[in-house]
């Protein structure tokens, strides 16, 4: 063997003999700031591409390989299956992290829980059933559901469920504690608006009337509450009334209750207003 | 999907009746991306029915 060859096997052994020598680290022997730190690293990547793609879906996987009980990611991972309509997936998900959430004594993830729930898919006992966990774990009767007032969405829940009189009674505690807070409740407009719904459906007009007027005391440009007043005067053959309310609905149709996220109980279409004004 | 968001079966003449009735939709937003060059399916609007007994009780969302 020359001198060369002698030269190019002992680099060959040297490599070999260090590549032997690397240990490989597994993220499992990572402490939790690390695990943290290349968690977050996956969840950052995860946001390159676009919510529903697949590949948001595989770094938040990968992310929470690392960190399974991160409720955050969790959550975030059951936006992407709703977005594409893997419902089955996106609950599995959300209840899972409801699941480690309340664990540990927290409520964010049920909060979400219960507007999705109620917003997108109607499921009503599941609204209240959530709302009231989340009272008994925060030992608050007022919460915020990701962005309203946890007794809001439970009252509209009774409301679905044709439970008329514990829902505005839920719809009061939400107007009382906000109150106790500071705030102005003559602004609830919406609070207002479905408790004349509740009213209406006990068949209680002049309540109803009531509660509608408070509302669009607050908001003037407010379709529904002018519409339901409309089919109250209707009911009470006062037609002149009716009409002018159904006029007012047709003003301000574009002031109505549509959003982007949520559809809204009782918003009130075009359509529905003609037909009104038609008889 | 049942009540406890498991998956489920329904009969074939419920599927068929909720399949025609949504066809008939016309203005239910495209779930695949409008851009030639970005693929990607997005469902930001879903109808979803509430059966009970055979019968649908409520539309979600």
């Amino acid at each position: 063997m020359s001198l060369k060859q002698k030269i190019i096997s002992l680099v060959i052994l040297l490599i070999i003999s260090s590549c032997n020598k690397k240990t490989i680290t597994g993220y499992s022997s990572l402490d939790e700031n690390k695990k943290g730190e290349l968690a977050n690293w996956y969840h950052e990547m995860s946001n390159y591409f676009l919510q529903p793609s697949e590949l948001y879906r595989i770094y938040k996987d990968s992310a929470l390989v690392v960190q399974p009980n991160n409720v955050d990611l969790r959550q975030r991972l059951s936006y992407s299956y709703k977005k594409v309509g893997e419902h089955i997936k996106a609950m599995e998900v959300l209840n899972k992290a409801v699941e480690i959430d309340t664990a540990n004594g927290k409520t964010d993830a049920l909060e979400y829980r219960a507007w999705t729930l109620l917003y997108y898919y109607r499921d009503y006992e599941g609204v209240i059933r959530d709302v009231d966990l989340i009272e008994k774990i925060t030992g608050n009767s007022y919460n915020s559901c990701w962005g309203e007032p946890c007794g809001f969405h439970k009252g509209q829940a009774l409301y679905k469920l044709n439970d008329f009189k514990k829902a505005i009674e839920t719809f009061e505690i939400v107007n009382s504690e906000e109150e106790k807070l500071g705030f102005d409740t003559n602004d609830n407009y919406m609070i207002f608006f479905y408790t004349g719904r509740c009213y209406s459906k006990m068949k209680n007009y002049k309540r109803a009337i009531l509660f509608y007027e408070k509302s669009l005391a607050s908001v003037k440009q407010f379709p529904e509450a002018y519409y339901q007043l409309g089919l109250i005067y209707k009911k009470l053959n006062n037609y002149k009334k009716a009409n002018e309310n159904f006029k007012l609905a047709k003003e301000y149709i574009n002031y109505g209750m549509s959003e982007p996220y949520v559809e809204r109980f009782d918003e009130v279409f075009q359509y529905m207003i003609d037909n009104e004004l038609k008889e | 999907m049942n009540r406890e968001f498991k998956a489920t079966s329904f009969t074939k003449e419920i599927v068929n009746h909720v399949i025609n009735k949504v066809s008939e939709l016309e203005d239910f937003p495209a779930t695949y991306s409008q851009l030639e060059w970005l693929d990607y399916k997005d469902i930001h609007a879903f109808l979803m029915f509430k059966l009970e007994n055979g019968k649908i009780t409520d539309l979600c969302p």
